[in-house]
């Protein structure tokens, strides 16, 4: 059993875990494909504004409440409400509709692998997002602050958010075999 | 920023009509780069994969990307890009599906 993680191999990404780490891996994407669907239910829809049907305006795109979700749909302006609105009817969908495709993508490859994966440069980069936003979940749904640093220490093995810290770790560290995989290829080391 | 039009009364050798166009040039010159992206500090993301993003999704090289990596990290936030709204507008929108916390404001 060679060691886990993404590496550079034969000019692609090739991806190996233990099947434990497949198996927590597998778990979380899961859990993060739910959290991206329970978009469609936050904050619960409103009645459509008859008005702005009638002009085909679009229905407004309310920001999610849910803290992970916001920190994944962040507002794209600070002090322009109005702006931000609009920004979010035009492309929370578009960017909800990137983040399923790239988990559509990684997650029954991961499931179907009995083995090493490889993975072409689309695939790999693919990857690099999607565990990026998995640590997103994880770390905000954790309460992790410019305080903290990220230091999860203080989570101790009694608590019931222990499993989901040494994920969030782990998930920190196999993220960063596949950027020095990815940084690898490119042309600029300077 | 914008220069006086009518303190000379009148001395002014150019006709106030060539004057106001090239005036509305300027404007419009410093208008398209008016708008910037603002990519804010956040203590998830990893240092490495910021700069990462910055040099696969800018062509930043990697001594820039890695400034404005620091820039986020220590001074809170950094202006990586600036230009048209537009152009603003799509590169916060890039940042968002890499999970990177981004806003477009006026440039200062």
């Amino acid at each position: 059993m060679g060691r886990s993680g993404f590496r550079q191999r034969r000019g692609s990404v090739e991806l190996r875990l233990a099947e434990h780490e497949r198996g927590v891996l597998l778990w979380v994407l899961e859990r993060y494909g739910d959290l991206l669907r329970s978009i469609a239910q936050d904050p619960v829809p409103q009645p459509v504004d008859p008005l702005a049907r009638l002009l085909d305006l679009g229905d407004p795109v309310e920001p999610p409440t849910d803290p992970a979700l916001a920190r994944l749909f962040p507002a794209a302006y600070r002090d322009d409400d109005e702006a931000a609105a609009d920004f979010r009817r035009f492309t929370q969908t578009e960017l909800l509709d990137g983040r399923l495709a790239r988990l559509r993508s990684v997650l029954p490859a991961l499931a179907a692998a009995d083995g090493p994966l490889a993975l072409t440069a689309g695939q790999a980069h693919e990857w690099l997002q999607v565990l990026n936003d998995v640590r997103l979940m994880l770390g905000t749904q954790l309460g992790v602050t410019d305080e903290s640093g990220g230091d999860l220490g203080h989570i101790g093995p009694d608590d019931p958010e222990f499993p989901d810290a040494r994920i969030f770790e782990w998930l920190g560290w196999l993220l960063e075999t596949l950027v020095v995989a990815l940084a690898a290829r490119l042309p600029d080391q300077g | 920023m914008a220069r006086g039009l009518c303190h000379d009364g009148g001395v002014t050798a150019a006709p106030v009509e060539e004057i106001l166009a090239e005036e509305q040039i300027e404007g419009e010159a410093t208008a398209e780069l008016a708008w910037v992206t603002v990519v804010w500090n956040d203590p998830i993301n990893l240092m490495d994969y910021v700069t990462y993003v910055f040099m696969t999704y800018f062509k930043y090289p990697r001594a820039k990307a890695q400034q404005l990596m620091l820039d986020v990290h220590e001074r809170g936030k950094a202006v990586v890009s600036s230009g048209t709204r537009e152009e603003m507008e799509v590169h916060v929108a890039a940042m968002h599906s890499y999970g990177l916390w981004a806003t477009a404001q006026r440039g200062s």
